[in-house]
C-alpha cells in the first residue's frame, strides 16, 4: 500500500503509463532489417585524388613527391607532377591541401603555380608559413574522361634538409567538386 | 459568364445543403430561435453535417459529380420533407436601433457584395491555390483520399476542405473560395443577432462590422483559407453554450472545430467549462462524445495513412517517415517568430499598423483592443473576454496575422461592449472607410496582405481567367509549364511552392514532407561542401569477435550552443577486419534510433544516401549492425560530411553472448575522395525515389550548380517560364 504522500506519485505514474502505453499502441516502428542488397562500392584510391598519407597514392605520383609517407603527408619539392584520370569533367575542381614550412619562405618561396595537363589554372599564395586548402575550378575542355591527366606544381622555391631538397609538405591533391 | 454561373453554383449548392441540414438538426436540437437566428445558425450547424457526409464519400471512394449532385438533391429533399423551408415564427429579438440598421445595413451590403466579387475572382491566393485547393483537386481527380506523402499540410485535418470539395465538383477554385465566403459573411450576422438576443444590438451590429471590415479578414475570407470558418464556427459555439443548445449539438460544433483547424481544439473548453461548473456530467460527457464523432476522422486517417494521429505535429511521440521531428522543431521555431520579429513587443503596431511582416492586419481600429477589458464590467462582457483569451490562446504558436481569425469576433465584441455606446457608430463608420479597398495605402507605407483591387472584370469572367492568373498568381504560369510538358503521373520536385490547384502533376516541394526533405537531401549531399561525403570516422579496436556493433551519438547541445541543430547522419557505416572490409549479409540486421526506416542507406555503397537521425543531435542515438553470429573485426569507418560539427561518437560492441561494452571513444577523422560523379549519383537515387522532373526557379539556391553542370547531374531542361526551368531526369 502507498504511504502517506505517494498517492499522488502511483497516480501520476498510472498517467505516465496509460500515456505509454497508448504511444507504444499508436507508435509504428520497424524491426531490425537486413542491409540492403548493394547497389555500388565506395572507391577509396579513386585515380582522380591522392590523399599522400596512403601508399597507394604512388600510383598517382610521377615526379617530385616523396615516396616517404610521415604521418599523413609527404615532401613535395620544387616540381612536383601527379597523373590522375577522372570520370565527370563538369563542375570539377582541382584541389590541392598544403604546409608551407618556415624553411620555404626564408628560402624566398612565394607561390606555387599550378597546371593541368600543361594549362595555366592558378598560383598558390604560398609566402606564409602554414596550412592551405587551395581549389579552384577546371575548365571542362581541359579534361578528358578516363584519360590520363597530368597536374604540375611548380614552386619558386626549394630548400636543404640535410642532403634532401624540399619543398612544402603535400597533403593531399587532386579533381573534386 | 457561364464559368461565373457554374461557380455560383457550386457555391450556393454547398451553402444551401448545408444550410438544409442545419434547419434539420436545429428542429431537433428543439431550441427556441429567432427566424434571424435561425437561417444563420442552420448554415453553420450544417456545414459539420455536410462536411461528415462528405469524408464519409471520400474514404468510400465514392466523389463523382453524379453522387454529390444526388446526396445534394437528397438532402434538400429530406429538408423539404422536414419543413425546413416553411417559414417560421420564432421569438422576435430586439430590434437595432434605426441608425444602426442603416450603418450596418449599408456597410454589410458594400463588404459583401466586394467580399462575393473577391471569392468569385480565380483563387491566386498562396495557400488557397497551392494546398488547400491543390488536395481538393487531387481528391475530386481520384474520386476520394489518398495518401498524400509529399505535403505535411495534407495531414492537417480538412473540415472545410470536404465542403470545398463539393463546391470545387461543380465551380472549381472560386466556388470553393465562395463557400469560405459564406462563413466570413455568416460571422458578422451571428455577432449581430448575439447582440440582439443578450439585449446589447447596437454592441452586437459594432462588433460585427468591427470584424468584417478589418483588411486581413476581407482577403482571408474570400480566399480559400480556413480562418474565417474557424473563428465562425468558435462564436458559434459560444452562441449555442450560452443559449442552452443541447450538448450533441454543441459538441458537434466543437468537433467541427478541430476538423477546420487544429488549434481550434480549444473550443470544446468552453461549453465543457460551463458544464463542469454546473456540474453536469452527463451532457459534459455527451458534449465530448459529439466532439470526438465529429473530429475523429482526421487522428484516424493520419494513423492509417501516416502513421501518427496527430500528424504533422508530435513527430517525436509517434515517430514516422512522413514528417521528420527536425521539420517540426525547425517549424514550430519559425512559426513563433517570424523574420524580423525580434520581439514581442512590435506585434501591436505589425497587427494593427504595419502588417508587412505578420501577412496582413486588422487595422488601427483595433489599437482600442486592450480597452476591450472595460467589457469586463457585464457578465455578457466576462464571457466574450474568457472567449477571447480561450481562443487567443494558442495564437502565439503562429503569430501571422490571420492566426487571431479564432479570436478576432469575441475582441470586437468586448470592445463593442466596453467602448461607450455614441462612438461606436464612429468608429465603426471609420474602420470601414479605412479597410476598404485599397484605403491602407493611403495611410500605410508598406501594407501587408490585403485586398488592394475589387477584380470584379475577373470575378464574372469578363477578363479571361487564365489571363489575369498569369498576371496575379506567382507560379501560375509554372503550375501550367508543368501540365504541359510532363505526363500523367509525373512527380516534380521543386524548392518552392506553386500553386499546385492548377496542375494535376504530383508537386513534391523540398521541405514539405519527409519525403520530399529526403530527396532534397540527396541534392544537397552532392552540392553544397558541407554535405558531401568528405570525412572518415576510423574507429580502432584490438580485434575481436562481436555479435553487433553500433555507434552511438553521445552529445546533448545545451540550448542555445550554435550545434544545437545538427543533425547526425553516416553516409556509408563499414566493418573492417586486417585492412578489409566485411560486407554485409543477408543474416545482418541493421537498426537506428531515431529514423530506423533510413538505416539501409548507410550500408547500400551509395556514396550519396545517408542515413540521417532527422532530429537534432541528443546523447544515446545509435546506429546498430547486428550479425547474426560472431564477426571478427578491428576496425569501423564512418562516412560522414561535415554539417554536424557538433556529433561526438563512441563505439560499442557486443561480444557474443555479452552485454553491451565501450570499443573505442572518439573516432580518428581523414579525409575521403569525393566521387566526381556525386551529381550523378544523386539524381539518380532522386529518380529512384520517384521523382521524374525537377523545376527550379532562377532565385533558389540551386539553380546556379544545377543549371552550369545540367550534364553532371543528368538532367535535360524541357522549357521554361517567369524564371522557372523545367529538368527531365535522364
Amino acid at each position: 500500500m502507498p504511504r502517506a504522500g505517494q498517492d499522488a506519485a502511483v497516480k501520476r505514474a498510472r498517467w505516465i503509463l496509460l500515456l505509454a502505453l497508448l504511444q507504444a499502441g499508436c507508435a509504428r516502428l520497424p524491426a531490425p532489417v537486413p542491409p540492403p542488397a548493394r547497389r555500388g562500392a565506395l572507391n577509396d584510391h579513386p585515380a582522380h585524388y591522392a590523399f599522400l598519407r596512403e601508399r597507394a597514392a604512388d600510383a598517382r605520383i610521377v615526379e617530385g613527391v616523396d615516396r616517404e609517407i610521415h604521418d599523413d603527408w609527404r615532401w613535395a619539392g620544387r616540381r612536383a607532377v601527379l597523373r590522375f584520370a577522372v570520370d565527370e569533367t563538369q563542375g570539377i575542381q582541382f584541389r590541392v591541401v598544403i604546409i608551407v614550412p618556415h624553411e620555404f619562405v626564408q628560402a624566398g618561396g612565394r607561390r606555387i603555380e599550378v597546371r593541368i595537363g600543361g594549362n595555366p589554372l592558378g598560383g598558390i599564395d604560398a609566402s606564409r608559413a602554414g596550412y592551405i586548402d587551395w581549389k579552384q575550378p577546371v575548365p571542362e575542355e581541359w579534361l578528358a574522361p578516363g584519360k590520363e591527366i597530368r597536374a604540375e606544381l611548380v614552386a619558386d622555391a626549394e630548400w636543404m634538409q640535410g642532403n634532401e631538397r624540399r619543398g612544402y609538405i603535400l597533403g593531399s591533391a587532386g579533381f573534386t567538386l | 459568364m457561364p464559368k461565373a454561373l457554374s461557380v455560383l453554383f457550386g457555391a450556393g449548392f454547398t451553402v444551401l445543403c448545408a444550410w438544409a441540414l442545419g434547419r434539420m438538426a436545429l428542429k431537433r436540437a428543439r431550441m427556441e430561435l429567432a427566424q434571424g437566428e435561425r437561417q444563420v445558425l442552420a448554415f453553420v450547424c450544417g456545414a459539420p453535417l455536410l462536411s461528415l457526409l462528405m469524408t464519409g464519400l471520400c474514404a468510400a471512394g465514392a466523389v463523382y459529380d453524379a453522387v454529390l449532385l444526388a446526396a445534394g438533391v437528397l438532402i434538400l429533399a429530406a429538408a423539404w420533407k422536414d419543413g425546413a423551408f416553411r417559414r417560421e415564427e420564432g421569438e422576435r429579438l430586439e430590434a437595432l436601433p434605426r441608425p444602426w440598421q442603416w450603418l450596418f445595413g449599408a456597410v454589410f451590403s458594400v463588404y459583401a457584395g466586394v467580399a462575393l466579387l473577391a471569392a468569385m475572382a480565380p483563387e491566386i491566393s498562396p495557400d488557397g491555390s497551392g494546398y488547400h485547393l491543390g488536395f481538393v483537386s487531387r481528391y475530386y481527380r481520384e474520386h476520394g483520399f489518398v495518401r498524400i506523402d509529399t505535403n505535411m499540410y495534407a495531414a492537417l485535418s480538412q473540415g472545410l476542405e470536404m465542403l470545398f470539395l463539393m463546391a470545387f465538383a461543380f465551380g472549381r477554385h472560386s466556388a470553393a473560395a465562395l463557400v469560405h465566403c459564406a462563413f466570413y459573411l455568416a460571422l458578422p450576422l451571428l455577432m449581430l443577432r448575439f447582440g440582439q438576443r443578450i439585449g446589447k444590438p447596437a454592441a452586437g451590429a459594432a462588433a460585427g462590422l468591427f470584424f468584417l471590415c478589418a483588411p486581413v479578414a476581407l482577403i482571408d475570407g474570400t480566399s480559400a483559407y480556413t480562418d474565417a470558418a474557424v473563428a465562425c464556427v468558435a462564436f458559434a459555439v459560444v452562441y449555442l453554450t450560452e443559449r442552452e443548445a443541447p450538448p450533441w449539438l454543441t459538441g458537434m460544433m466543437c468537433g467541427f472545430a478541430y476538423a477546420l483547424k487544429y488549434t481550434a481544439f480549444v473550443a470544446v473548453l468552453y461549453p465543457l467549462a460551463r458544464h463542469a461548473w454546473r456540474k453536469q456530467w452527463r451532457a459534459a460527457a455527451v458534449l465530448c462524445a459529439a466532439a470526438a464523432i465529429t473530429a475523429a476522422p482526421w487522428p484516424l486517417r493520419n494513423w492509417i495513412y501516416y502513421g501518427n494521429p496527430a500528424a504533422p505535429l508530435m513527430n517525436r511521440i509517434w515517430p514516422n517517415e512522413f514528417v521528420h521531428a527536425s521539420f517540426e522543431q525547425e517549424y514550430v521555431e519559425l512559426m513563433r517568430r517570424y523574420p524580423e520579429i525580434e520581439s514581442y513587443a512590435q506585434l501591436p503596431l505589425e497587427l494593427t499598423v504595419k502588417g508587412r511582416l505578420l501577412a496582413g492586419f486588422w487595422g488601427p481600429l483595433f489599437l482600442l483592443a486592450p480597452l476591450g477589458l472595460l467589457a469586463l464590467r457585464s457578465a455578457a462582457g466576462r464571457r466574450m473576454v474568457a472567449a477571447a483569451a480561450l481562443f487567443g490562446a494558442t495564437y502565439f504558436a503562429n503569430v501571422g496575422a490571420r492566426f487571431l481569425m479564432p479570436a478576432a469576433p469575441f475582441v470586437s465584441f468586448a470592445m463593442a461592449l466596453g467602448l461607450p455606446a455614441p462612438l461606436l457608430p464612429l468608429l465603426a463608420g471609420v474602420h470601414a472607410v479605412a479597410g476598404f479597398p485599397d484605403m491602407p495605402s493611403r495611410y500605410m507605407e508598406a501594407p501587408g496582405w490585403r485586398l488592394a483591387k475589387i477584380p470584379w472584370r475577373a470575378a464574372l469572367r469578363i477578363e479571361d481567367e487564365q489571363e489575369w492568373l498569369a498576371r496575379q498568381s506567382d507560379g501560375y504560369r509554372a503550375a501550367r509549364l508543368v501540365e504541359m510538358l510532363t505526363p500523367p503521373g509525373a512527380l516534380v520536385l521543386a524548392f518552392a511552392s506553386i500553386p499546385e490547384s492548377y496542375t494535376t502533376r504530383e508537386i513534391a516541394v523540398g521541405f514539405q514532407s519527409g519525403r520530399g526533405e529526403r530527396l532534397l537531401d540527396l541534392i544537397q549531399a552532392a552540392m553544397y561542401s558541407d554535405m558531401r561525403p568528405v570525412r572518415e570516422a576510423v574507429f580502432r579496436m584490438p580485434r575481436q569477435r562481436l555479435s553487433a556493433l553500433r555507434v552511438v551519438q553521445t552529445n546533448t547541445p545545451r540550448r542555445g550552443d550554435e550545434r544545437e541543430k545538427d543533425l547526425w547522419s553516416i553516409f556509408e557505416m563499414r566493418v573492417f577486419a586486417g585492412g578489409k572490409e566485411i560486407p554485409p549479409s543477408p543474416g545482418w540486421r541493421i537498426w537506428a534510433q531515431p529514423n530506423p526506416w533510413g538505416a539501409g542507406l548507410a550500408f547500400d555503397g551509395i556514396a550519396v544516401t545517408r542515413w540521417r537521425s532527422w532530429e537534432r543531435i541528443r546523447s544515446g542515438m545509435f546506429l546498430l549492425a547486428e550479425f547474426g553470429g560472431a564477426v571478427e573485426a578491428d576496425e569501423v569507418r564512418l562516412l560522414m560530411s561535415e554539417d554536424q560539427r557538433g556529433v561526438r561518437m563512441r563505439l560499442e560492441g557486443q561480444p557474443a553472448g555479452g552485454g553491451w561494452r565501450e570499443l573505442s571513444g572518439e573516432p580518428h577523422w581523414q579525409g575521403f575522395p569525393v566521387p566526381l560523379t556525386l551529381r550523378r549519383m544523386a539524381m539518380q537515387e532522386v529518380r529512384r525515389g520517384g521523382v521524374t522532373h525537377l523545376l527550379v526557379r532562377e532565385s533558389d539556391h540551386q539553380w546556379e550548380d544545377l543549371s552550369r553542370n545540367r550534364r553532371a547531374w543528368g538532367i535535360r531542361e524541357l522549357g521554361a517560364v517567369d524564371g522557372y526551368h523545367l529538368f527531365q531526369l535522364e
